[in-house]
């Protein structure tokens, strides 16, 4: 990006980023999605950064994208929500050693290296923010999401051979 | 920025629970989200929280980081993750705060036995500023209100309500919006809770009139209602912000109100066919007070001190 383009987005950051994740907020009444959704709207924004360089309403166009963003984040939550309730059905539950959750923890221990379980327990059981958990993997949040992608899929597809 | 400013002043008055239980309201609905009341509502909780903190906004400074490190890097040139189509061209897209005198029809607080034609037309503020002590008072034969008078054949909620339009007949019967009632077990309550220090509570009532209920409506502009009753007939308070353009407009008989001082305010008093209504201005508060005719012009006069003292 050229040197103005850049200005013009670190304004448009620092003066919406918060009004932007409180918007997002109100759409998935979750803190961490809200600052995410906010976060991915401002990437947008780079890739098409000529179009909100030439909008007559920047914080409007900022808006606009945060909510198309929500709306898909609602749904990809949706879509996995099967195997989320699995996970968080385990969830502080103490005596989870006798339940069939836990045998179905154990199989994911089973099918998953290491660093895959550590992602998993990180998103379903600690509920750890994405970036946070790039920030500790030392990787992008682009590659974050394809080891998520590529965690689930593995697990969905091994658990359907094992039905 | 200053007419929305002044517009949603009252927003100010509100804690961020409630602000963010306005935008709930306002960003998950079917209808077409209201722009500039949804900017207004992002900005006093954004202030409100910049003042006094409670871990709704994340620092900014670390969010940029954060941006910069693990979102705006060389493996995500091009790529999104959940944005799916382009937003619409923006520039079409005017700033509300262009609006002019838009009408938005709202129809509180009505009551079926009363039958009151009580009438708000909110139009787009466009004053410079509002000094409460210059409002002027108007009435013709047929209405009252401290804004503009509204021709009586305008479409308003009344006009078209095909369960209740009456051939022929003089007195509609309003269209009625529900509003959400308030778990308040005394109307100064609700006062307290949305911060209105310029009405209070009346210490007096009518012999047998009793709290029902407390409702609040939360639209372009706020209201809060009481409504009383003793079993046969109603009796309600409302307050709705004028944000320095009052509408409010109270049906009326031929007589001309019935004046008279408390302090620094004026009250009027407007008979109608079959109820009375009491309606004074607050700095940002256009007041009502409607009963029925059963009830002694002198006790409401008694009420309404009460509410001063």
């Amino acid at each position: 990006m050229r040197p103005e383009q850049d200005a013009f987005l670190e304004r448009l950051f620092r003066t919406y980023f918060n009004e932007l994740e409180i918007y997002a907020y109100a759409l998935l009444k979750n803190r961490s999605d809200a600052e995410a959704a906010a976060q991915e709207a401002f990437h947008i924004a780079c890739i098409k950064v000529d179009d909100i360089m030439n909008s007559s309403n920047p914080a409007g166009w900022m808006k606009k994208t945060v909510k198309n963003i929500s709306q898909n984040m609602r749904k990809r939550k949706l879509r996995e929500s099967s195997l989320v309730t699995h996970f968080e059905d385990m969830l502080g539950d103490v005596g989870m050693e006798d339940s069939k959750e836990f045998e179905l923890f154990e199989q994911c221990r089973d099918i998953l290296t290491d660093e895959e379980y550590d992602l998993l327990i990180s998103i379903f059981v600690k509920g750890i923010p994405p970036v946070r958990k790039a920030e500790e993997l030392n990787i992008s949040i682009w590659a974050y999401y394809k080891r998520v992608e590529k965690m689930i899929d593995k697990l969905r597809r091994e658990l359907e051979n094992e039905k | 920025m200053a007419d929305s400013s002044r517009r949603y002043s009252y927003l100010e008055h509100l804690s961020v629970d409630r602000l963010e239980e306005l935008l709930d309201l306002a960003v998950n609905t079917d209808e077409e989200e209201k722009t500039e009341y949804v900017d207004a509502i992002l900005e006093v909780i954004v202030r409100k929280e910049k003042e006094s903190p409670t871990g709704r906004l994340t620092d900014v400074d670390k969010a940029w980081a954060d941006f910069q490190t693990y979102y705006n890097t060389e493996d995500g040139r091009g790529q999104t993750l959940h944005f799916t189509e382009e937003p619409k061209d923006f520039a079409e897209t005017k700033p509300a705060k262009n609006r002019t005198l838009r009408k938005v029809w709202k129809t509180v607080l009505l009551v079926a036995t009363i039958a009151i034609c009580l009438l708000f037309s909110m139009v787009a503020a466009q004053a410079a500023g509002f000094d409460i002590l210059g409002a002027l008072a108007r009435w013709t034969d047929d209405v009252f209100t401290f804004g503009t008078v509204q021709p009586k054949t305008i479409d308003t909620p009344y006009s078209e309500t095909a369960n209740n339009r009456e051939e022929g007949s003089a007195r509609r019967t309003p269209s009625i919006k529900i509003s959400e009632k308030l778990p308040y077990s005394s109307f100064q309550e609700a006062l307290d809770a949305y911060s209105v220090t310029e009405v209070s509570e009346p210490s007096k009532l009518p012999d047998g009139y009793s709290l029902d209920y407390v409702c609040a409506l939360n639209a372009n502009d706020f209201s809060l209602d009481a409504v009383y009753t003793n079993g046969e007939d109603i009796l309600s308070i409302s307050i709705i912000t004028h944000n320095g353009n009052p509408s409010g407009q109270v049906e009326k008989t031929e007589r001309p109100p019935e004046v008279f001082e408390i302090g620094n305010t004026t009250f009027y008093l407007v008979e109608n066919i079959d109820n009375y209504a009491v309606i004074w201005l607050t700095e940002h508060y256009e007041c009502f007070i409607l009963s029925s005719l059963n009830v002694d012009k002198n006790i409401l006069k008694d009420m309404i001190y009460s509410m001063i003292d």
